[in-house]
């Protein structure tokens, strides 16, 4: 474990994001609806759920950052307009 | 998701508070249970819980924690998240956290939850440690009475 508070931001898992694009198609052929676990280059594995590709992570990788990401053929978009929009504080 | 058939009524006094301030309720925001045993299994220290107001927010998709608690509960992120803002769309991180509902004291957990992935953003300008979106609010029902001054939650 290198650093045990490593809680950048999502540019942390620039590498794994890219890799996981670049091998989407493959993934979907036999993994669709499945969640991969991947560290750095190194693709780690294929779970049901996140909770079992989190503990397996913990357990290879410790406390650093790795990618957990639902085989899908696309990824939707989430919005908490409120917050962006600066509902949120507009009566308070 | 685990369920637990509590009645919760927020203490709100009335129709307008409710109106300005909107349906909030107690968080409490921790590790994940597996990185808890990991850090004592490392004789690590493991991060205080944090409580705070959470606000149920049905126009957002997801649900939202504090950016400040992600760096007090020292996670590391395990996913990225497409985010559609004002100013167009961003990558936002995940990162995981148990979560609890809980009523007023003597805090009756309502609702429990680990997430393997849950985005952060900056609440603590609002007054809040988390946002409680549609992801949680799918396993919930939820009445909303707003001339009486009442609301209640239960999953």
């Amino acid at each position: 474990m290198t650093n045990p508070c490593d809680t950048t931001g999502s540019e942390t898992l620039s590498e794994e994001v890219a890799l996981y694009e670049s091998k989407r198609s493959e993934f979907l052929l036999d993994y669709e609806g499945k969640f991969v676990l991947i560290k750095g280059s190194e693709v780690a594995g294929f779970f049901d759920d996140e909770s079992e590709a989190y503990k397996v992570g913990l357990e290879r990788f410790g406390n650093t950052p790795f990618l957990i990401r639902q085989v899908a053929r696309q990824d939707a978009v989430q919005n908490t307009p409120a917050l962006h929009f600066g509902l949120i504080r507009a009566h308070t | 998701m685990p369920t637990l058939s509590i009645h919760f009524q927020a203490q709100v006094p009335g129709s307008v508070v409710l109106a300005k301030q909107g349906f909030r309720l107690a968080i409490e925001l921790r590790v994940p249970e597996q990185l808890e045993k990991l850090l004592l299994s490392e004789n690590k220290p493991v991060p205080a819980p944090l409580t705070g107001p959470g606000l149920i927010d049905t126009g957002a998709t997801f649900s939202m924690i504090d950016e400040g608690a992600v760096a007090h509960l020292c996670v590391s992120p395990v996913g990225v998240v497409t985010l559609g803002t004002a100013g167009g769309s961003k990558q936002s991180a995940l990162y995981p956290v148990r979560l609890a509902i809980t009523t007023p004291p003597p805090n009756q957990p309502l609702l429990r939850a680990e997430f393997a992935g849950i985005t952060a953003g900056p609440l603590k300008d609002c007054g809040l440690l988390c946002l409680i979106g549609r992801d949680i609010l799918s396993n919930a029902t939820m009445v909303y009475d707003g001339g009486g001054g009442h609301v209640s939650l239960s999953f």
